[in-house]
C-alpha cells in the first residue's frame, strides 16, 4: 500500500429531497386555528395538564386529552437566549428565542421574542429584559399561513 | 431496579485520533483500523468475536444512509450476528449497554461494540442537526443543538447563580487535561482573556463553551464472566447500567406540572440512580474515582456533576471552577478533556466508556489515575432527552 500515491479523490454531491409532511388531525386543527389567530392546547382528563403543542393523549397517564382549550395570549418566559451567530435557516443575528409558557398552558412552546434594536444593543441588558419570569404576549402576523411562524412573542408592557 | 446485575466486563478498548476530517480513509476503513486496534488491546483475533453491536447515530453527516452496513465486511462482521444501536448522542453508551446485555445474558462470550463518525463529509452540519426537530412545531422556532443548550444554561444560571467565569474554567481545565490525551481533537492552554474575546454564539455560550465536531472511531470488547475466567483476562466489570428517555419537547420540562425541570439534568440523575443502585454506590463522591461525562457544552459538565451526585445542585459551577474534580482530585471528572475536546457524535458515548474502562484496566497512559477502582461513563442525546449511564469496577461484585 505504501507504493500507491498518498493523495485522495473527493466526490461532490448535492441533494434535494422534497417532503410533504402529513400533519395528522390534531396538528392540523392546531395549525388551522393558528391561522385564525388562536393558540390551542389539549387538556388531559386525569391531571388537567394542558399540552401545547397539543397531544391526543396525556403522555403521563395515557388517557385521552380530548378537550381543546385556548391558551395565551399572555405568557411567561421560562428561558430565553439571544442568538448572535448566523445559522443556516435561521434569521440574521442577533435575535431572541424563548421558551414561553402561555397562560393556561402546562407546557412551554419555543418561538422568537421580538426586541428592539436598542434593547439588543447591549446583550447583558437584553438578557435581563427577557429573563425567566418576564411577561410576554403573542403577536400574530397579519398574513398567516397556518404555520408556527404565524406568531412570535413581544414584551408585555402592561 | 436494584441489586446486582449479571457479570460481564470490558476487556479491550481502542480509539482513533480525533480531528475534523480524515480524507485518508473512507468510512469503512476508518472503523476497520479501530477494529484492529481493539482486538490487539484485548489480545484477540476476529475469530474470537461472537457478535457485533455497531454504534451509529444519524447518518446524514456521513451522507450514506445507514452506513453501518458498509462497514460490516471491513470489521469482520461477515458470518456473525450484527445490530446497530442509534440513540442520538447517547448512542455510544446505549451500544455499550447492548453489548453488555449480549455478554451478560450468556448468549455470547465476546462482543465487539464499535462505530465511527465522519462528520466533515458535509459543510452543512448545523443543518443536519436542525433536522432532528419536527417540521410542524419546532423546526422553525429557532431551536438547534446550540440554542437548546443555551436555554438550559440560561435556566441553570438563573436558578443557581452559575456564572460565565465558572463556564470559562470548565473549558480552560478541559483543554489543559486534554493535553495528556493522545486522541483529543482540541487541547492546549487557554487563558481567560482568550475566552473573553471569543465569539458569542447564543447567550451565555461562546465558542469555547461548545464542543467541536470530530471524525473518528472507537470500540470496546465486552466479554461474559465465563469467557473472562476461561481466558484469564483483565476486565473493567460492568456493575451498573441505567438509561432514561424523556419527551422531545423541552417546553414539557418546565412549569409546575413537569416531572423534571430543564434547568437540571434530572434524566441523568434518574439514570444514575438506577446504575448506582445496581453497583452498590450510595456515596458517589467517595466511591467513584473517574467519571467521564458526555458534556458537549461547558454547562453540561456543571449539570452533569450535580446530576451524578458528585456535589449538591448549584454547586457544580463553583466546584469545577475550583478544580475540585481536576487531575489529582478524589474523583477526576473527564481526565480525557471530555467531549469539549472531541465529539465524534455517533461514538462520543463509546469514547466515554473507553476512557473510563481504560482507567480501570490501567491502560490510560498519561491520563491514568493511580489505583482507580470505580468509574462511570455517561452519554446524552436528542434534546438532552436521553441519558445513559454505565458504572464499571476493577473487581466483579461479590455474590
Amino acid at each position: 500500500m505504501s507504493e500507491i500515491p498518498q493523495d485522495t479523490i473527493v466526490l461532490p454531491e448535492d441533494r434535494h429531497l422534497h417532503y410533504d409532511f402529513a400533519s395528522g388531525y390534531i396538528t392540523a386543527h392546531f395549525l388551522r386555528n393558528l391561522g385564525e389567530g388562536r393558540i390551542l392546547g389539549t387538556r388531559a382528563g386525569a391531571n388537567g395538564r394542558v399540552y401545547v403543542p397539543p397531544r391526543a393523549y396525556c403522555e403521563r397517564t395515557f388517557e385521552p386529552a380530548e378537550e381543546w382549550v385556548e391558551v395565551g395570549p399572555g405568557g411567561t418566559v421560562e428561558a430565553a437566549t439571544i442568538v448572535t451567530a448566523k445559522f443556516l435557516g435561521h434569521p440574521d443575528p442577533p435575535f431572541v428565542i424563548g421558551m414561553v409558557r402561555l397562560d393556561g398552558a402546562g407546557t412551554a412552546i419555543t418561538n422568537y421574542i421580538e426586541l428592539s434594536d436598542e434593547q439588543l444593543a447591549d446583550l447583558d441588558t437584553a438578557r435581563d429584559v427577557v429573563a425567566p419570569g418576564t411577561r410576554v404576549k403573542v403577536q400574530f402576523k397579519q398574513e398567516r399561513q397556518g404555520r408556527v411562524t404565524d406568531f412570535h412573542y413581544v414584551l408585555d408592557n402592561g | 431496579m436494584s441489586g446486582h446485575i449479571a457479570r460481564a466486563g470490558i476487556v479491550g478498548t481502542a480509539q482513533s485520533r480525533y480531528r475534523t476530517h480524515r480524507p485518508d480513509v473512507h468510512y469503512a476503513e476508518l472503523v476497520q483500523q479501530t477494529a484492529f486496534d481493539v482486538l490487539a488491546d484485548a489480545g484477540m483475533t476476529i475469530d474470537d468475536i461472537d457478535a457485533i453491536v455497531f454504534a451509529m447515530a444519524p447518518t446524514d453527516f456521513v451522507g450514506i444512509t445507514d452506513v453501518d452496513k458498509w462497514a460490516i465486511g471491513a470489521i469482520g462482521g461477515a458470518g456473525k450476528p450484527f445490530m446497530r444501536v442509534q440513540l442520538g448522542g447517547a448512542t455510544g453508551v446505549a451500544a455499550a449497554q447492548a453489548g453488555y446485555f449480549h455478554a451478560a445474558s450468556g448468549e455470547f462470550d465476546n462482543v465487539l461494540v464499535i462505530g465511527a463518525d465522519k462528520v466533515a463529509e458535509t459543510p452543512d452540519g448545523q443543518h443536519v442537526l436542525s433536522l432532528m426537530f419536527d417540521p410542524f412545531y419546532e423546526r422553525e422556532s429557532g431551536l438547534n443543538t446550540i440554542t437548546m443548550a443555551a436555554l438550559h444554561a440560561e435556566m441553570h444560571m438563573r436558578k443557581y447563580g452559575t456564572t460565565t467565569e465558572h463556564l470559562d474554567q470548565v473549558a480552560i481545565r478541559a483543554w489543559r487535561r486534554a493535553q495528556r490525551n493522545p486522541h483529543a481533537h482540541l487541547s492546549g492552554i487557554l487563558e481567560p482573556a482568550d475566552l473573553a474575546v471569543s465569539p458569542l454564539i447564543a447567550t451565555p455560550l461562546r465558542r469555547y463553551d461548545v464542543c467541536p465536531r470530530s471524525t473518528g472511531a472507537a470500540g470496546v470488547i465486552i466479554s461474559s464472566e465465563r469467557a473472562i475466567a476461561r481466558d484469564q483476562r483483565d476486565a473493567a466489570w460492568v456493575t451498573g447500567v441505567g438509561a432514561i428517555a424523556n419527551s422531545v419537547f423541552i417546553g414539557d420540562r418546565t412549569g409546575a406540572d413537569a416531572d423534571l425541570n430543564y434547568a437540571d439534568w434530572g434524566e441523568l440523575r434518574l439514570a444514575a440512580d438506577q446504575a448506582y443502585a445496581q453497583a452498590g454506590i450510595t456515596d458517589p463522591a467517595s466511591q467513584l474515582d473517574v467519571v467521564e461525562i458526555y458534556a458537549p457544552f461547558t454547562i453540561c459538565e456543571v449539570s452533569g456533576v450535580e446530576a451524578l451526585g458528585l456535589c449538591a445542585p448549584g454547586e457544580g459551577g463553583p466546584a469545577l471552577a475550583r478544580g475540585d474534580f481536576d487531575t489529582g482530585a478524589a474523583v477526576e471528572v473527564n481526565p480525557s478533556g471530555g467531549t469539549l475536546c472531541a465529539n465524534p457524535i455517533a461514538v462520543t458515548g463509546l469514547v466515554r466508556v473507553c476512557d473510563a474502562a481504560a482507567q480501570l484496566l490501567n491502560r490510560a497512559g498519561d491520563m491514568q489515575k493511580a489505583r482507580a477502582q470505580r468509574a462511570v461513563a455517561t452519554a446524552v442525546g436528542g434534546t438532552f432527552q436521553f441519558q445513559s449511564v454505565m458504572v464499571m469496577d476493577r473487581q466483579p461484585q461479590e455474590d
